[in-house]
């Protein structure tokens, strides 16, 4: 095994009250390694399957820390709280949800779609649910994270989004994209700290026009190599799935790397303005820190590549690798550029609580698993 | 303290603010004392006695945290330290971790994980896929079949243009193959689809293409044909294949789809080669199926091959660049083999 030197935090001295010196760069990183996660994985599965599908709440959670835990952020990582056996409740609502739209459709389709309906009109509140779920259950140093924004306010963002989204015909798809990424990011905290979205939604427009652009030029020349083989006699359906494939890498790997570059580009985090506080905002500037991401288009479809020609060659085996090596990309290609102390305090909102709550949070938390 | 005292290093967070403190925890029997070393007067060192701590479960070798009673907690990497704390303190070791440390345990997962995978796809699915088709009331297979023709008649079917006199003697010999299982409410359809082929859904509505009727050289072809889709109902086969695609499709997004995104491009290919299996295997079932029937009714099965080599050669090239493990049915020539024997050996089997 291994051995990877973490870093140790940086001891900020208390006192430190000196404004704008020179930002610190804080690298993001991973430590997590292939061969200790694979036994975690492959004993997860096996207890899962065991159990009845039982253990696999507390797989979701191991799992999830597993990641937390080895994603280190000057010196510290992160952790993550849920309680399998809320997981557990929710998962066995949301199974009786599925099995109930699931036996609708064989009985009748008219149920089967008045249950993907109540499907779709719930999900901004399960999306609310599933995001205060995550966070209030994700913390750093001690600290938690939390997510504030209230189902209407979803809603509202939501619907604003899509009906930008519908009477655009699709063109306006990358302002729905920003508007709930808007809204996601900028109603979370840590401590006392408040996540701002700093991204217009214009450089989502000229992404996502580049990427259709990339699109129409490679299926445009994608027929070139197409009449080529035609004329040498060589066509056939196995370079049209190698051609097919190609192009969605390109796209796949343009987009995920661009996109990741552009949300977490903008985002930052400060110490949230209170009444007191601004009263002496003119005296002393907030400190700001901002994460930065640097992701290479190329180097992310050699990942995507290599992660699916790994699980397809060994009917996958090789995911936790997968995993792993996607995580370790992530995280080095992702530092927080740190203005002054990085010192949150705990808030005082106490979390809500309450079983139906749970139960809710539970279920927005699965659903997302499931891809809803 | 006495002389079971650990040593572990670590970051202590006081749950108030995030601001690290570096700390050397001392442990004894009864509790551990921290010392800061960028000690403020204040709190230079800090006491909890055993019960006032919990410590993490283990996980590979990930930070692990000391959590005490008022809400601050240590965070060290140093398990191996912390692993004998828990055992001076007499708290159980993680049986999860005990299993994953193990490489014979991960191994036996692995086998065990590839032959419960293997046996349910073989066995498991098709299983209960019957059990569930066979006991799903008939209303529903109804439902199923009404929409599925309507939807059908819409997309590929054309109205059938066979002369009147043809289309009896083939209703004719429906009539006396379906007399005998009343119970599954046959009916015969006829579409011109532009090629030779045959459709049973699950309500029991059998569908025959003009093609089939012309390409069939003798009307025991034609009772073949008929037969075989018989067969299919009486096996409840397009209930079996929605099942089995749907309990397939499940699996397989909740095994590949939480993986690397990049398998998603992927995730369909199992559903597609599990299903092309399940289907040959109800393609020999309702082949069986129509070799007794016609054997009861004193005809030869080897009619059945001829309009299925006949068949076979009018779709022609399409069929034969697929690969066989891609291709939907099992190979014709094995099933011709099987119908040929059945009709000199006087043999279902």
């Amino acid at each position: 095994m291994e051995e990877i030197s973490r870093p140790q935090p940086t001891d900020v001295s208390p006192s430190s009250t000196q404004q704008d010196i020179e930002p610190r760069r804080l690298p993001m990183q991973f430590t997590g390694t292939a061969s200790e996660y694979f036994r975690i994985w492959i004993v997860n599965i096996a207890l899962s399957i065991v159990t009845l599908g039982i253990y696999s709440a507390w797989a979701k959670v191991r799992t999830k820390n597993y990641f937390y835990k080895h994603t280190v952020l000057d010196g510290s990582c992160f952790e993550y709280h849920a309680v399998p056996r809320q997981i557990l409740k929710g998962r066995i609502i949301v199974a009786a949800c599925l099995a109930a739209v699931f036996i609708a459709k064989i009985y009748s389709l008219q149920l089967y779609a008045a249950g993907l309906v109540v499907l779709f009109a719930i999900s901004p509140a399960i999306m609310v649910m599933a995001l205060a779920f995550n966070a209030r259950n994700s913390s750093y140093r001690n600290v938690r994270f939390a997510f504030d924004g209230t189902v209407k306010s979803a809603y509202k963002a939501y619907l604003i989004g899509l009906a930008v989204y519908i009477f655009t015909i699709g063109l306006g798809f990358p302002y729905f994209h920003w508007r709930l990424l808007k809204y996601g990011i900028s109603h979370h905290r840590y401590g006392n700290q408040r996540f701002h979205f700093h991204a217009t939604a214009k450089p989502f427009f000229s992404l996502y026009g580049r990427a259709l652009g990339i699109l129409i030029i490679s299926i445009v020349t994608m027929f070139v190599p197409m009449f080529v083989l035609k004329i040498v006699g060589a066509e056939g359906p196995l370079v049209l799935v190698v051609l097919t494939y190609a192009i969605m890498f390109l796209l796949a790997g343009y987009l995920k790397a661009r996109q990741a570059n552009l949300i977490f580009g903008s985002i930052s985090i400060s110490e949230e303005a209170t009444a007191s506080m601004q009263d002496t905002a003119t005296e002393t500037p907030r400190n700001e820190h901002f994460l930065v991401a640097d992701q290479k288009v190329g180097q992310v479809i050699w990942l995507l590549v290599g992660n699916l020609a790994g699980i397809v060659a060994t009917l996958g085996l090789l995911i936790p690798w997968a995993k792993i090596r996607t995580a370790r990309y992530r995280a080095e290609h992702l530092h927080v550029l740190a203005h002054g102390d990085l010192v949150a305090t705990r808030s005082g909102t106490p979390s809500r609580s309450g079983l139906v709550a749970d139960a809710a949070t539970d279920l927005g938390d699965i659903g997302f698993d499931l891809g809803i | 303290m006495n002389e079971e005292s650990l040593q572990i290093t670590g970051h202590f967070f006081d749950g108030l603010s995030s601001r690290p403190h570096r700390v050397v925890v001392t442990a004894g029997a009864d509790g551990l004392r921290i010392a800061f070393s960028d000690a403020t007067p204040a709190q230079a060192e800090r006491a909890y006695a055993k019960d006032q701590v919990e410590i993490g479960t283990r996980l590979g070798n990930t930070p692990r945290s000391l959590s005490f009673n008022d809400g601050a907690k240590v965070e060290s990497a140093d398990n191996d330290t912390i692993d004998r704390l828990s055992a001076v303190w007499g708290a159980r070791a993680s049986t999860v971790h005990r299993l994953e440390s193990n490489w014979r345990v991960v191994i036996g997962a692995v086998a065990l994980i590839a032959l419960l995978a293997w046996s349910g796809f073989v066995w498991g699915v098709p299983w209960a896929a019957t059990r569930v088709a066979m006991a799903l009331p008939d209303k529903m297979a109804e439902h199923i079949g009404k929409g599925t023709l309507a939807a059908l008649d819409k997309l590929l079917f054309e109205p059938s243009t066979v002369n009147s006199e043809r289309r009896k003697a083939v209703e004719q010999s429906f009539t006396s193959l379906a007399s005998a299982y009343p119970e599954l409410s046959l009916r015969l359809n006829f579409r011109k689809l532009g090629v030779p082929n045959a459709f049973a859904l699950p309500d029991g509505t059998v569908v025959v293409t003009d093609e089939l009727i012309e390409i069939a050289k003798t009307d025991d072809e034609v009772l073949g044909v008929l037969a075989h889709e018989i067969g299919h109902v009486k096996h409840r086969h397009a209930l079996r294949m929605t099942l089995e695609a749907s309990a397939v499709g499940l699996f397989s997004t909740v095994a590949f789809g939480d993986a690397a995104q990049a398998s998603a491009l992927f995730a369909g290919l199992p559903s597609f080669y599990a299903n092309a299996q399940y289907s040959q295997v109800k393609e020999s079932e309702a082949d069986g199926f129509a070799i007794v029937l016609m054997q009861r009714l004193g005809l030869r099965p080897a009619a059945l091959a001829d309009i299925l080599e006949r068949m076979t050669e009018e779709r022609g090239d399409t069929e034969r660049e697929i690969p066989q493990y891609f291709s939907s049915h099992p190979s014709t020539q094995s099933r011709m083999a099987r119908l040929r024997a059945a009709s000199a050996g006087g043999s279902a089997r």
